[in-house]
């Protein structure tokens, strides 16, 4: 029994029961394939569930999306299709790309040669011939007529030019000319019907082109069609405008309405507001012969949301002309939620989906639908906050669809990192970044520790970017060699083979001291990595044509990427990606050299298309992409990211787009189906419509207006419903949420916000109970440490007053607060950096002073990497060897004898044993200096040493010290007490193994000076603090980490401050003496 | 501007054609104004939102200026609904607008159009032209707005300061080079404001020189 049935209804559980039911009626052979036509995989997956519910077993269906179908029944009514491939817009777009040129100087083509430019740059010609190639597809099935015409030799601009040449030629077919034919067979009969499907279902697809609707009709005098439509309202909403009124409106205006100015003027707003796509395809429908067969019912219960799809039913307005209905207090149906960011959306989201399961008896997470404009987007934070919870009863399971390959896959994504270094720089960081990828790093055998020695090595041998000199040239810059890989790497090389004093240089590069034996592996597989890479990535810099891409696009892949099992599908799709270029070139006839830049594009445009994963109806709850055919029934849907700028979404079409500039009943249009779209979301909700976005500002909470259809949904809301204690129903729908999910607010029991988190009200009680008192870091003191630290070395002795707190927190606690991350600098040095400066100065303090020319160490100084290339460097150098020269002057007088032998001390003191060993003592007095600015922690230290040289007195050692800085000198003369204040400073230091002490060097010798000058006590704290926490040029002595966690919160300069700097200060003053 | 002279604004006479600059302290209702004028375009130009243009400085007051006339639109069609308003400015517009019916027509159609309206910051609009009009324009189509282009200055400035100083004897930079170093160049170039975003993009593709170096 052929023809065309039509079934309509609002709900979608009702026509799978038609469906099942047409099947049930007429069971074809079970080795003959059910047709049923989709548009989406959701929607076949919800499907087959749902028809092995009805039916007790569902198998052997085929799910074609409208094309593919159209393909089959064309190769069955016409007998030489070509095959599938030359029907792919791919290959269109590169024999786009091969007529451009010799097309570009005939008549007509002015507007490319324009766009192309002088330049002709392949990429461009791509991305046009692209666009081009989507258009032309795009005519063939929604202006079927005219490049019909076009095949006729009608009309003479570019386009139609180009048309003719692309498919003038034998072999090429287009869907236009074969659908016209098999239309043509299909009235004639003159074909074999055999292979025809029995029965064809089309599902749940709102809008079908006429192309596909024709030949369906075609179809129907052979075999059974039959199309089960989600119709909104019962009513004949679709074409409710009379032609009468277009003309009165003309008249009255003056001037020409489109089709798209006019509204539904009668009926209900949101359907009137975002029907337009269905009412176009509806009307089709109802001109057809076939009498749809409706089967509507109204939406069950009293809630809210009821009410509105009951309205869109029943065509019904009723703020306008019924009563206002009166909703619960309680009701839950409609939701919408005003957040700060799309991370908040998701907190917010999983909060309320909380609340949903206990408020919802049997809701469960697989009956959970959430959509967003831009999955994407979302796609991190869902991750982050679905998987952050560790209580097994709060956990929901989720899975999420539509993400595409680049943003989804690791091996895709270094795929393209790979690709992106080609022409580039070589960063130090994006280079390691690569090596760091666990599918690179496997590939090259390296475990994390490896990757540790490796960044240790790149930060030390100064790789900064760049190959070598040679390939900076060619980037249009200087060809210097430093802060280059090569560089750096040679000297790895060197300092594993010819291991070096630290000093002499073979060739011009100095070998790196830090490569030891056992590490020799890692430096091979790490040397590997990047003679693969620099060969690879400069081999791509030649262009050369899609086949030979696609071999060295594979081999890239084998060498850079494990093909690792878990990875194989990943991989199996990228390399599908490439080989496809070499059936391409064939199919195209495109044999040109195109760059690597071209390649990219093109590859990251058609991967960007490719679903890794289904993510749809798991089990959990499931997240998607607000995609058009997604009308599946949930108990709850929820559309996040309505933001008034991401919904509805708007096509910015090309300028020579010919459908645009003359638009059509029936034409796509993102803007409509986004509209449809969200009509079809509002009406596939059972129980509940949730709605979120971002809708304050994140800086200022200012009002950020949401999407129009939003507005237009609490419109009509506020219209036509009232709650019950008379407050606006807006109230009860809208929540707006708080900037941060620890806000009180959602803790405090009242009002509408509330939260499931532990984790977010122990922050909330925190952050309250911070502002209330802080806590300092170690509360009370620890217990006096065993007996044997009572035997001190002089170096610990000098160490703790360096710094008491962090002395305790190393030594008796073992906490060391991490250091700074090495980060990679992306830069040569401009300048000499302070602790190069202080290196290298102090080498060439001691060359200075064996009488070497400091002009010999500038090749060294070079390849040590610390100055920067060229003229800059030579000047950084000549200025620190000016810098050294001055201050070796006053040194050199003092060391021009040979130094005395170290004394080596071990005393008793009050119950403390101090040893160790004091060198630098020359016959003028014990000598320190050091090449920089002057420090209270340079005198302590040396005021350390000169109290026991005192207190031994060794027979023909002087009793006298001196400190040499840049800025400053100083000498400490005999000490009589040395014995009494060494005692004091040792009571100090077994205090400060108990507890922090309030002792900070610098700032505690700010203190004593301060006071010593006869300023005030009070005066003398504040000139403590200013040195503690510093100005902006120089970092305070607070900044320091071990401090900062032991004083941050308190008053550093609380007592016993002032006496302890005292203490240890001024018997120090008393006994300095300030030189020159 | 043929005249010079300035007018009390009102938005009911001020005319719809032509150029007007209004100029008013903050807070004193251009924002209100502007919606207004908003509205009479609608009633009685019968223009689109999508033919009317509304370009402001940032995305909070874009953001607001939509807010605001959206329900300026609302306002009036219920007073064209109804007959009547309390707003002096619409009450005045119904009365004087004797066609209620396309009055109602035309701000339904703005009202469910308003995903269209065209009300940007500039560098929204300008991209937006860019987008349109690649083809006509010469420029690629998949053209991004650069947010933050610190990163090309910084590059752009230290390739200069590579070119022109490594290869150098030196003696021009021995008397400088206490006072200029990269940093103070970026300063410079910073302070001059000249390298905006639209060069930016261009330069990194290395098709156009950047006009401060």
């Amino acid at each position: 029994m052929a023809g065309l049935n039509v079934y309509t209804s609002n709900r979608l559980e009702i026509l799978v029961e038609r469906l099942a039911s047409v099947v049930r009626e007429q069971p074809s052979s079970p080795l003959i394939s059910e047709v049923i036509v989709v548009q989406s995989k959701g929607m076949e997956r919800w499907l087959s569930l749902e028809l092995a519910r009805a039916l007790g077993i569902w198998a052997n269906c085929q799910y074609p999306f409208p094309n593919r179908f159209a393909l089959e029944i064309f190769r069955t009514v016409v007998a030489d299709v070509p095959a599938m491939e030359m029907l792919d817009t791919d290959a269109d777009v590169w024999r786009i790309m091969r007529l451009l040129p010799q097309y570009l100087d005939r008549q007509g083509f002015e507007p490319i040669r324009t766009y192309l430019g002088e330049s002709q740059l392949n990429l461009k010609r791509l991305q046009l011939s692209e666009r081009i190639a989507d258009l032309f597809d795009t005519y063939a099935v929604y202006r079927p007529e005219l490049v019909l015409s076009w095949d006729a030799g009608k009309e003479s601009h570019w386009q139609p030019e180009l048309w003719r040449a692309l498919f003038g030629e034998e072999a090429s077919a287009h869907r236009a000319r074969i659908w016209k034919l098999a239309l043509t067979k299909l009235k004639k009969g003159d074909f074999t019907k055999d292979a025809l499907p029995g029965r064809v279902s089309v599902f749940g697809i709102p809008v079908l082109p006429s192309y596909h609707f024709e030949l369906l009709k075609g179809l129907a005098q052979y075999c059974d069609i039959h199309l089960f439509l989600l119709n909104p309202s019962r009513e004949y909403w679709f074409d409710i405008f009379p032609e009468r009124s277009i003309v009165s409106l003309q008249r009255a205006t003056g001037r020409p309405v489109s089709l798209e100015a006019l509204h539904l003027e009668e009926g209900n707003p949101i359907l009137a507001s975002s029907g337009k796509l269905g009412r176009d395809f509806f009307r089709a429908v109802a001109e057809t012969e076939s009498e749809p067969i409706g089967s509507f019912v109204e939406p069950e219960g009293r809630s809210l949301l009821a009410a509105v799809q009951s309205d869109i039913l029943n065509l019904r307005n009723r703020g306008a002309n019924s009563e206002k209905k009166v909703i619960e207090s309680t009701d839950a149906s409609f939701q919408v939620h005003v957040c700060h960011s799309a991370w908040r959306e998701i907190e917010v989201l999983y909060d309320n989906l909380l609340n949903l399961f206990e408020v919802y008896p049997g809701l469960t997470p697989k009956d959970i639908l959430v959509m967003a404009p831009n999955i994407e987007t979302y796609s991190p934070y869902v991750s982050a906050v679905f998987d952050a919870c560790q209580d097994e009863r709060k956990r929901i399971p989720y899975s999420i669809a539509d993400r595409h390959a680049p943003s989804e896959s690791t091996i895709v994504d270094v795929f393209f990192r790979l690709l992106g270094l080609c022409k580039g720089r070589f960063e130090a960081s994006e280079v390691l970044d690569l090596l760091d990828a666990p599918s690179v790093r496997k590939r090259f055998g390296l475990t994390d520790e490896d990757m540790e020695v490796v960044l240790r090595w790149v930060e030390g041998t100064r790789i900064r970017w760049g190959i070598d000199g040679g390939h900076r040239a060619e980037l249009g810059l200087p060809p210097f060699e430093e802060a280059s890989w090569n560089a750096g790497l040679e000297r790895l090389l060197l300092g594993y083979a010819l291991r070096g004093d630290g000093e002499t240089l073979f060739g011009r590069r100095l070998p790196y001291e830090d490569v030891e034996g056992d590490q020799a592996k890692v430096l091979g597989r790490f040397l590997g990595f990047f003679r693969q890479l620099f060969r690879q990535i400069r081999e791509m810099e030649l262009p050369r044509p899609l086949e030979a891409w696609a071999t060295t696009l594979e081999t890239l892949v084998s060498t850079f990427i494990a093909q690792d099992e878990e990875d194989a599908r990943d991989i199996q799709v990228l390399r599908g990606q490439i080989r496809s270029l070499k059936r391409l070139e064939g199919l195209a006839g495109f044999h040109d050299a195109i760059e690597c830049e071209v390649v990219r594009y093109y590859l990251s445009r058609r991967l960007a298309r490719e679903e890794l994963s289904q993510g749809f109806l798991t089990g959990g709850v499931t997240f998607c992409e607000m995609l058009p055919m997604r009308s599946i029934p949930f108990r709850v849907v929820a559309v996040i990211g309505m933001n008034g700028d991401a919904f509805p979404r708007e096509e910015q079409p090309v300028g020579f787009d010919l459908i645009a500039q003359d638009p059509q009943p029936g034409d796509r249009s993102l803007r409509d189906e986004d509209r449809y779209l969200f009509l079809e979301a509002l009406l596939s909700a059972r129980d509940v419509f949730y709605i979120s976005y971002v809708g304050q500002s994140i800086r200022d909470n200012k009002e950020i207006p949401p999407s129009v259809l939003v507005s237009e949904l609490l419109e009509y809301c506020e219209g036509g419903f009232a709650t019950e204690n008379g407050a606006p129903v807006v109230d009860l729908i809208v929540t707006k949420h708080r900037l941060q999910a620890f806000s009180p607010a959602y803790f405090s029991g009242d009002g509408p916000l509330f939260s499931y988190s532990e984790e977010d009200l122990e922050a909330a009680r925190t952050r309250r109970s911070r502002e209330q008192q802080s806590a300092p870091f170690i509360t009370r003191p620890l217990a006096e440490p065993p007996a044997e630290w009572r035997s001190v070395s002089l170096a610990d002795l000098k160490r703790f007053f360096q710094n008491p707190a962090r002395y305790l927190l190393q030594q008796r606690l073992n906490i060391f607060l991490a250091q700074e991350e090495i980060a990679l600098q992306g830069e040569e040095p401009f300048s000499l950096d302070a602790l190069d400066q202080y290196d290298l100065g102090n080498l060439l303090i001691d060359k200075a002073l064996a009488g070497a020319d400091l002009k010999n160490y500038y090749d060294l100084a070079r390849a040590k990497g610390v100055l920067p290339p060229g003229a800059p460097g030579e000047l950084s150098y000549s200025d620190l060897v000016g810098r050294v020269n001055s201050f070796v002057k006053p040194l050199k007088p003092h060391v021009q004898h040979a130094p005395l032998d170290p004394i080596d001390v071990d005393v008793e003191i009050a119950g403390f044993k101090v040893t160790g060993r004091i060198d630098g003592i020359w016959p003028s007095g014990r000598l320190a200096f050091h090449f920089a600015g002057d420090k209270a922690k340079y005198r302590l230290a040396l005021w350390v040493d000169h109290l026991m040289v005192n207190l031994v007195q060794q027979r023909g050692y002087p009793l006298m010290s001196r400190l040499l800085t840049e800025d400053e000198s100083w000498t400490f003369g005999a000490v009589d007490a040395a014995r009494d204040i060494l005692e004091a400073l040792l009571q100090t230091y077994w205090e400060g193994l108990c507890e922090p002490l309030r002792f900070f060097p610098e700032s505690s010798l700010k203190f004593v000076e301060r006071l010593n000058k006869g300023e005030t006590r009070p005066d003398a704290l504040l000139a403590a603090l200013q040195a503690w926490r510093g100005n902006d040029y120089a970092a305070g002595e607070g900044t320091d980490p071990y401090l900062s966690l032991c004083f941050g919160r308190a008053n550093p300069v609380a007592d016993p401050f002032a006496e302890l700097a005292l203490r240890v200060f001024q018997p120090l003053l008393e006994h300095q003496e300030r030189e020159r | 501007m043929n005249q010079e002279r300035a007018l009390l604004f009102d938005a009911h006479d001020i005319p719809l054609s032509g150029w007007s600059l209004i100029e008013a302290s903050a807070g004193t209702g251009k924002t209100y104004a502007l919606a207004n004028l908003y509205v009479r375009l609608l009633v009685e130009r019968n223009l689109s939102t999508k033919e009317i243009l509304a370009v402001t400085f940032t995305k909070a007051a874009t953001d607001e200026l939509k807010g605001r006339i959206r329900s300026r639109i609302r306002d009036a069609l219920s007073a064209f609904t109804s007959g009547a308003s309390d707003d002096e400015f619409i009450q005045r517009l119904v009365s004087r607008v004797t066609d209620h019916e396309g009055a109602r027509r035309f701000l339904t159609d703005a009202l469910r159009s308003f995903d269209q309206a065209a009300i940007f910051t500039i560098h929204g609009f300008c991209l937006r032209a860019l987008h349109r009009c690649a083809f006509e324009s010469g420029s690629l189509f998949d053209t991004e707005l650069i947010e933050d282009e610190a990163d090309l200055v910084n590059e752009m400035v230290h390739d200069f300061w590579r070119i022109t100083f490594y290869p150098d004897s030196g003696q021009f930079l021995k008397c400088v080079h206490k006072w200029v170093g990269p940093k103070d160049l970026l300063k410079l170039v910073l302070r001059c404001g000249r390298c905006g975003t639209g060069w930016g993009a261009q330069c990194q593709r290395r098709e156009v020189p950047c006009p401060v170096l």
